[in-house]
C-alpha cells in the first residue's frame, strides 16, 4: 500500500519517487539513533558499586563516533537536495515547464473556484474568454495526456489550489498570476480544495477537476464557444 | 570593584521587603522566574483547552463542546489561531525563555540577581499586560483572530474591518488587539533578553571562562541572540499590518500597489528564528540534566556550543521554506530547500552527541531523567520528519496537511514541554527546597508521552494522504471521509484529551510537593553547577558568599578527583 494517494499528473510519480528516498534515509537514521540511543541507555544503568568512565568526547578516538556518522548525513542530505531540486525545477521552473498545449485560468473566491477559459479565438486573457464557474456548480475540465498550463490568480484573499492526485499545491495570490502546468495520466474526476486558510467558509471550498478523453473535451470546448455552457452533472 | 558588585547600590542586598516587593513587584529573579512560568503555565492551559476543543470539533463534528458550545467555521478558526498564538508566545516564550533563563542565569553563574533587576521587574509587568490585552482580544465584536496564526494578508488586514467606521472601531477589533499584545509580548522578552546577556557576559563567578558556563546557559543566551536579530523586521511588518486594519491603508493590498507576500517574508524571517529561540532553551536543559544523571561529562561539550551557535545562524536563513509554494521565485526555494536541510547537520551533531554520553555512565532514571529521554525519542521523530518538509519538491504536497501537524508537534511538544518538565522536575527542589514525587512524576511522563503519539502519531499517516488542515468539517470531503481517517481523527482527539488530562497529575504534584514533599537539601542530584551551592531555596541574593569557579560544569567520575563521582565548579 502506498502511503501516498493515486498518481493522476506526470510529476505525481517522481514526487513519489522523492518521498521514497526521503523516507527510507530518514528511516534508517532515525532508527540507527534510535539503537544506539536504548543500546546505550540499556548498557549503561546504574550498578551497585559501578564507576561511570569518564569520556569528554573531546579527542578523536572518541569523537570519531559521531563525526563520521555526521559525514554520511551530510552526504544523504546533499542527495536529497539533488533529487529536490530535480523535482522541484521540473514543476515550478518556468523556463524548465514544458510547452503548453491549452491554457486555464483559474480564480480562487471567497468561497469557490472560477474557472477561464480560451474563447473562441483560442487564446487566453483576451475579451472573448469564458468563465464557467461563478459559484460551486462549475467544474475544471482538462483533457488526459495534454500539457495544461494554469495561471492561478485570486480575486480576494490569499487561496492555495490543492489537487492530492496532482502531487502539488499553490497558493493563489490577488494581484499576480502564477504559472504551473498539469499533464493528467488518466481520466476521472478528482477533489480540488483550497489548502489556504481563507475565511470562515474555508472548510467548504471544494470542486472537482473532470479528467475527459480528447473527444469529449472537445466537445466540451464546443459548447463553451457556442455559448451553452453546460456543466458536467455531478 | 565593578559597580554590579557594589552592595551599596545592589537592589538584592536590601533583604527586608514588604508583601508586595516580595511577591508582586518582585526584584529578586527567582519570583520573576516564578510569575513568568506560573502565568506561562496558566495560558499553555487555556492553549491546551482550546486544543481539545476542536480536536473534538473534528472528531466529532456538530458536537456541543462543553463550555464553548457547537463549533462554526469562524470559532473554529479563531480557537486554532489562537491555540498557536497562545503556546507560542504566551506559554512556550515566558517559560523556555523568561522563566527558565531567570531562574537559572544569576544562579548558575554564581550571582546575585540579573543586570537590571528593575528591568527584569517592568519585563513580566510589560508580558502582563500584554497578556491582559490578549484575552481583550477574545471579547471583542466579531470574536477573536480567526485568520491563522500566520496572520496572513489579505485576510488578516480585512477581517472584522470596517474602512468607513474609524480608526477606535477599527482598533478594538480581536485582530488588531492580538497584534497588539503580541507587539508587548515581544517588548517584554526584549528587556529580559537584554538582561540575560548583560548579566551572563558580565557578572560569572571568579574565574568562570565562557567554557565553563553552563550549556543551558549558552543555549538561553544563544536563543535571546536569535530572537533580538530577528523580532525587528516581524515588528515592522505588524506594524504595516495594523496600519492597514486601523488607518486604511495598503501595505499589503495589490490594488493599492501594496504585495501580500511582503508580509510572509517579514513574518517568517522572525517565525523560523522563534521555532530555535524556544528549542535552544530545552536543549539546553537536557544538556544540563543528561550528565547530572549518567555521572559522565556531557559529550564533546565545546562542540555542542559551536553547532549550537551554527544552527543559531542558520536559523536565520531558512525562513522561506515555510513559503515554498506561496508564489515566491521558485530559483529561491533552491536555496532555502538548501539551507533547510543543512540545518540538520548541527542537529544532527546534537543528538548524536546526546546518545553518545549514554554510553559507559551509570545512568539512575529519576523523573527529570525520564523527561530527558523523552525529549530525546520524540524530537528525533520530529527532527527527521522535518527533511520531508524542507524539501521544496516533497513540500508541494505536504504544505499544509496534517503531515505538517504531526511534525511541528513532536518538535515542539519535545521541545517546549517535556524540555520544560525536565526543567521543571530538576529545578523545582532549588527553588522550593523541597522534592517532587517521583512516583506521581513519572505517571505523568508515562500518559503525557502516550497523549503524544496518540495524537501525533497517526497524523502523519492522513497527512500523506493529503487531508489538508484548517478545516473544520470534513464532510464534504469525500476523500477524507473514509474509515481509516476517521479513526485516525478519533484518535488524535482522544491523544490530545489524555495529555489534557495528564497535566492533572502534574498540579497535584506541584500542590503536594511544594507543601509536604521530601526537604530537598543543597544539592539532592549531586550536580556540579553552582546554583547547587546555594541554599534551597535560595535567598534574595542567593549566596552568602559569591561562589568562585575553578573548572567546567560537567566534571563527573573524573579519575583525579577521589572519593567522589562528582566535582563541583566551586571546590578546589
Amino acid at each position: 500500500m502506498s502511503l501516498l494517494p493515486e498518481a493522476y499528473s506526470s510529476v505525481a510519480p517522481e514526487i513519489g519517487e522523492l518521498f521514497n528516498l526521503i523516507f527510507v534515509l530518514t528511516t534508517v537514521w532515525g532508527l540507527i539513533t534510535a539503537a544506539a540511543l536504548f543500546y546505550g541507555l540499556f548498557t549503561s544503568l546504574k550498578k551497585q558499586g559501578g564507576k561511570a568512565k569518564y569520556i569528554t568526547g573531546e579527542d578523536w578516538a572518541q569523537s570519531k563516533f559521531i563525526w563520521i556518522p555526521l559525514v554520511l548525513v551530510v552526504l544523504c542530505d546533499f542527495w536529497i537536495d539533488v533529487k529536490t531540486a530535480h523535482v522541484w525545477s521540473m514543476v515550478e521552473i518556468v523556463s524548465e515547464q514544458p510547452q503548453g498545449d491549452y491554457d486555464i485560468k483559474i480564480v480562487g473566491r471567497q468561497f469557490y473556484w472560477e474557472f477561464v477559459y480560451p474563447g473562441p479565438d483560442g487564446k487566453l486573457f483576451t475579451e472573448d474568454d469564458v468563465s464557467v464557474a461563478d459559484g460551486n456548480d462549475g467544474e475544471l475540465v482538462i483533457p488526459v495526456g495534454k500539457v495544461v498550463k494554469l495561471h492561478l490568480t485570486s480575486a480576494d484573499v490569499l487561496h492555495s489550489f490543492f489537487v492530492r492526485q496532482f502531487g502539488f499545491k499553490n497558493d493563489v495570490i490577488p494581484g499576480r498570476i502564477i504559472t504551473r502546468w498539469v499533464q493528467a495520466t488518466k481520466e476521472g474526476r478528482i477533489e480540488l480544495t483550497c489548502a489556504e486558510i481563507c475565511g470562515p467558509n474555508h472548510g467548504t471550498m471544494r470542486n472537482w477537476v473532470k479528467i475527459v478523453s480528447q473527444e469529449e473535451f472537445d466537445k466540451f470546448v464546443k459548447n463553451l464557444n457556442s455559448g451553452e455552457v453546460a456543466m458536467v452533472a455531478q | 570593584m565593578p559597580w554590579w558588585r557594589n552592595k551599596e547600590i545592589r537592589m538584592s542586598a536590601h533583604h527586608e521587603q514588604s508583601f508586595l516587593s516580595k511577591y508582586v513587584f518582585s526584584l529578586d529573579h527567582k519570583y520573576i522566574a516564578k510569575q513568568y512560568t506560573i502565568t506561562g503555565i496558566v495560558f499553555a492551559f487555556i492553549g491546551g483547552l482550546f486544543a481539545v476543543a476542536f480536536r473534538m470539533q473534528l472528531a466529532w463534528p456538530g458536537m456541543n463542546i462543553p463550555l464553548v458550545g457547537v463549533l462554526d467555521g469562524m470559532k473554529y478558526n479563531m480557537l486554532v489561531t489562537n491555540h498557536a498564538m497562545i503556546m507560542f508566545f504566551w506559554a512556550a516564550m515566558p517559560i523556555m525563555i523568561a522563566g527558565l533563563g531567570n531562574f537559572v542565569i544569576p544562579l548558575m553563574i554564581g550571582t546575585d540577581d540579573m543586570a537590571f533587576p528593575l528591568l527584569n521587574m517592568l519585563s513580566y509587568w510589560i508580558f502582563f499586560l500584554s497578556a491582559v490585552v490578549l484575552v481583550l482580544s477574545f471579547l471583542m465584536p466579531g470574536g477573536g483572530a480567526a485568520t491563522g496564526w500566520t496572520m496572513y494578508p489579505p485576510l488578516s488586514a480585512t477581517q472584522n474591518i470596517d474602512p468607513d467606521a474609524g480608526l477606535i472601531k477599527n482598533l478594538f477589533t480581536g485582530g488588531s488587539l492580538l497584534i497588539l499584545a503580541v507587539a508587548l509580548e515581544f517588548a517584554a522578552i526584549l528587556l529580559g533578553g537584554i538582561n540575560f546577556l548583560v548579566t551572563t557576559i558580565n557578572m560569572r563567578a571568579k574565574g568562570m571562562k565562557l567554557m565553563d558556563v553552563p550549556v543551558v546557559i549558552w543555549m538561553i543566551d544563544l536563543a535571546t541572540v536569535d530572537f533580538m536579530f530577528s523580532v525587528g523586521p516581524l515588528v515592522a511588518g505588524a506594524v504595516m499590518l495594523l496600519f492597514d486594519r486601523i488607518f486604511n491603508t495598503g501595505f499589503y493590498d495589490p490594488a493599492r500597489g501594496g504585495d501580500p507576500i511582503l508580509f510572509q517574508h517579514l513574518f517568517w524571517f522572525f517565525g523560523h528564528p522563534e521555532v530555535y529561540v524556544v528549542l535552544l532553551p530545552g536543549l539546553g536543559i537536557v544538556s544540563e540534566i543528561i550528565p547530572t544523571f549518567t555521572r559522565k561529562p556531557l559529550f564533546a561539550q565545546r562542540w555542542i556550543i559551536i553547532m549550537a551557535v551554527s544552527s543559531a545562524f542558520i536559523a536565520m536563513i531558512v525562513w522561506a521554506h515555510h513559503q515554498f509554494v506561496a508564489g515566491i521565485d521558485p530559483r529561491m526555494a533552491e536555496f532555502f530547500s538548501i539551507t533547510t536541510i543543512i540545518i540538520s547537520i548541527p542537529f544532527a551533531f546534537i543528538m548524536f552527541a546526546l546518545v553518545a554520553s549514554f554510553f559507559g555512565g551509570q545512568i539512575e532514571i529519576k523523573t527529570p531523567m525520564l523527561w530527558a529521554l523523552g525529549f530525546v525519542v520524540f524530537f528525533l521523530v520530529g527532527g527527521v520528519t522535518g527533511i520531508y518538509n524542507g524539501s521544496a519538491g516533497l513540500d508541494m504536497y505536504l504544505h499544509d496537511t496534517y503531515f505538517v501537524v504531526a511534525h511541528f508537534h513532536y518538535t515542539l511538544i519535545p521541545i517546549v514541554f517535556f524540555g520544560g518538565m525536565a526543567g521543571l522536575y530538576y529545578w523545582f527542589p532549588k527553588s522550593t527546597g523541597r522534592m517532587m514525587n517521583e512516583g506521581l512524576g513519572k505517571l505523568h511522563f508515562w500518559l503525557t508521552a502516550l497523549g503524544l503519539n496518540l495524537f501525533a502519531f497517526p497524523l502523519f499517516f492522513s497527512g500523506l494522504n493529503g487531508e489538508h488542515r484548517r478545516i473544520f468539517d470534513y464532510a464534504a470531503y469525500q476523500p477524507m471521509m473514509v474509515d481509516w481517517i476517521i479513526n485516525i481523527r478519533h484518535m488524535a482527539t482522544i491523544g490530545a484529551i489524555i495529555i489534557a488530562a495528564a497535566q492533572l497529575i502534574l498540579f497535584i504534584n506541584i500542590i503536594m510537593s511544594a507543601s509536604s514533599g521530601e526537604k530537598a537539601g543543597k544539592n539532592p542530584w549531586k550536580a556540579n553547577t553552582l546554583e547547587w551551592v546555594a541554599d534551597s531555596p535560595p535567598p534574595h541574593g542567593n549566596f552568602a558568599t559569591p561562589p568562585s569557579c575553578y573548572r567546567g560544569p560537567y566534571e563527573y567520575s573524573n579519575p583525579k578527583r577521589s572519593g567522589s563521582d562528582f566535582w563541583p565548579q566551586n571546590e578546589q
